[in-house]
């Protein structure tokens, strides 16, 4: 479905993503794991097209390097960014609304995914006129997913949605990915915390400096002695 | 005497509005300080002439092909002068935005002369409407009270109710996470500079007809009015735009009432406000932060 080949990423003269390869198939859950720094959010960003790359993104045969931002969203790849990043001034229903910018559907079928997000989050469904910015870190992290998902994504990047978030509401997040997995929706999630990302992943690639240092089924990755001793704290 | 001041205050408070809304739309999307837009006015009051004099329009359509014209003129100034820096310092911006502004006076001086001319004849005549015995209102200051109060009703909804409108407030919050859900924010950009531009417009040419007068450089001082209105409303809100524009009107006209003669000029009370708010509260009255330029 998705598949990465020698990319790179520079900022000015420091190349912050150095020649990975990376490949997504239809249905996976796919985890990039890496510690801060790695260049996560920079493959991220280079993917969704927020900053220009060289190598080629190829999507369903297509090549998406040279495309910007508000085009990718189009082909059915939605990011839930890094610090969630939902409209802080917009509530709850504008913010889902603004999910659905890009789609090509109708009013109706429009309010029928609202309905399936107020599904996954019922928080959210008693929140619908609270403005974004006033939520908890968590509510935030709900709508940004449920943003995204307003978009009806074929591939689902999520970077860090554990990030800056207490451990049960990880916990609670990390119950909606797996909810969403179940679903069918292909995924690829960017974490730090290794722990939760193999725990919800079929294989996962490991990032450190901008390079690809590991890439494998998840089940044998949690036996891997460098990955347990690198991102699982054993 | 006080009520007639309030009156004629709150009608000059609508023509800094109209232009200031603009401004702060602008500042919303792009976090820039639009130097130009004073010249936009211009061009929108050249424009409603131009329709009246040489396109034999009537005074509701030229007003309207003013807004159309000084629609595009804004557009092409974010196209040719800011897009192009995107991304550089924003003194930079400011800089083109300055030199915009000294070019399209100059050409307009060129074209029609410095000299100030009349509002063509369109059997729209300026007079007196009395509402008490003691208290009136030029009727042309009676239209730019309610064509302001319609215009902010019909942006509010547009903003509110309109894929378009939300789409303008997504990208003002973040604008990088608007392009994330698909947003082409060239486009918003555009649609916007177009609106506010059109609404600076509007003032232009209901100032040019209500004094029946226009020249090359008549929006400077309104331009520069709006920054005041703006940073005292606190950049990129709309309400401390309209209540910013409504106190620095009702001030000046109070002050015309009944400070005559004193030290400060009535122009200059603007600058005076914009100085304390500075020192006061740099966020404005409706702010949410200061960013630094
Ligand atoms: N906008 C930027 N300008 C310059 N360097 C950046 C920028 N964003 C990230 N970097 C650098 O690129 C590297 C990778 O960053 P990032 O992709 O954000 O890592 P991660 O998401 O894995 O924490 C870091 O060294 C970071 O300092
Ligand atoms: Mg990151």
């Amino acid at each position: 479905m998705l598949e990465i080949e020698q990319l790179s990423v520079s900022y000015g003269r420091i190349q912050a993503v150095r020649n990975i390869s990376l490949k997504v198939e239809s249905g996976e859950v796919v985890t990039l794991i890496g510690s801060n720094g790695a260049g996560k959010t920079t493959t991220v960003h280079a993917i969704t097209g927020v900053i220009p790359a060289q190598g080629s993104i190829r999507y369903e045969g297509k090549e998406l390097c040279g495309l910007s931002a508000h085009q990718i969203v189009r082909e059915g790849i939605v990011l839930v960014p890094e610090g969630r990043r939902v409209f802080p001034r917009l509530n709850v229903e504008e913010n889902l609304y603004m999910g659905a910018y890009a789609s090509k559907m109708g009013s109706a079928e429009r309010d029928q995914e609202m309905e399936r997000v107020f599904q996954l989050f019922p928080r959210l469904a008693e929140r619908k006129t609270q403005l974004a910015g006033t939520m908890s870190g968590g509510e935030q992290q709900m709508l940004a997913i449920g943003r995204a998902l307003m978009a009806k994504p074929k591939l689902l990047i999520l970077d860090e949605p554990s990030m800056g978030l207490a451990p049960i509401v990880v916990k609670d997040i990390f119950d909606t990915i797996r909810q969403i997995k179940q679903e069918g929706l292909t995924m690829l999630l960017i974490e730090q915390n290794a722990m939760m990302a193999l725990s919800v992943a079929d294989r996962g690639y490991g990032l450190e400096h901008g390079e690809i240092v590991f890439s494998d089924h998840v089940e044998n990755l949690r036996d891997q002695d460098v990955v347990k001793k690198a991102y699982l704290g054993k | 005497m006080l009520a007639q001041q309030l009156l004629n205050g709150i009608a000059l408070g609508f023509t800094y509005i109209l232009i200031a809304v603009g401004l702060t739309m602008i500042y919303g999307v792009l976090k820039l300080l639009h130097f130009a837009h004073g010249v936009i006015y211009t061009v929108g009051a050249f424009s409603a002439m131009i329709g009246i004099l040489y396109l034999n329009m009537n005074f509701i359509v030229a007003i309207l092909f003013g807004m159309i014209i000084a629609g595009i003129a804004g557009v092409l100034v974010e196209r040719l002068a800011y897009r192009p820096l995107r991304g550089t310092h924003p003194i930079t911006t400011l800089i083109s935005g300055v030199g915009i502004a000294i070019f399209v006076e100059s050409l307009f001086q060129a074209i029609f002369t410095s000299d100030p001319r009349g509002f063509p004849a369109t059997g729209m005549k300026v007079e007196p409407i009395h509402i008490t015995s003691s208290i009136s209102l030029t009727n042309s200051k009676l239209y730019i009270i309610i064509v302001g109060l319609v215009c902010l009703l019909l942006l509010y909804a547009f903003l509110k109710w309109t894929k378009m409108g939300v789409a303008i407030q997504a990208v003002s919050q973040d604008m990088r996470a608007a392009s994330l859900m698909g947003v082409n924010v060239n486009q918003v950009v555009a649609v916007t500079f177009f609106i506010g531009s059109a609404l600076a417009a509007l003032a232009g040419a209901f100032v040019a007809y209500d004094f029946n007068s226009l020249f090359p450089t008549m929006g400077s001082i309104p331009g520069l009015k709006a920054f005041c209105v703006v940073v005292l409303g606190g950049l990129g809100s709309i309400p401390g735009t309209i209540i910013g524009g409504l106190i620095l009107g009702i001030v000046e006209s109070l002050s015309e009432g009944y400070l005559t003669g004193m030290v400060i000029d009535k122009d200059a009370i603007a600058f005076v406000i914009l100085i304390l708010i500075l020192l006061l509260k740099p966020s404005g009255l409706f702010g949410k932060q200061v960013e630094k330029v």
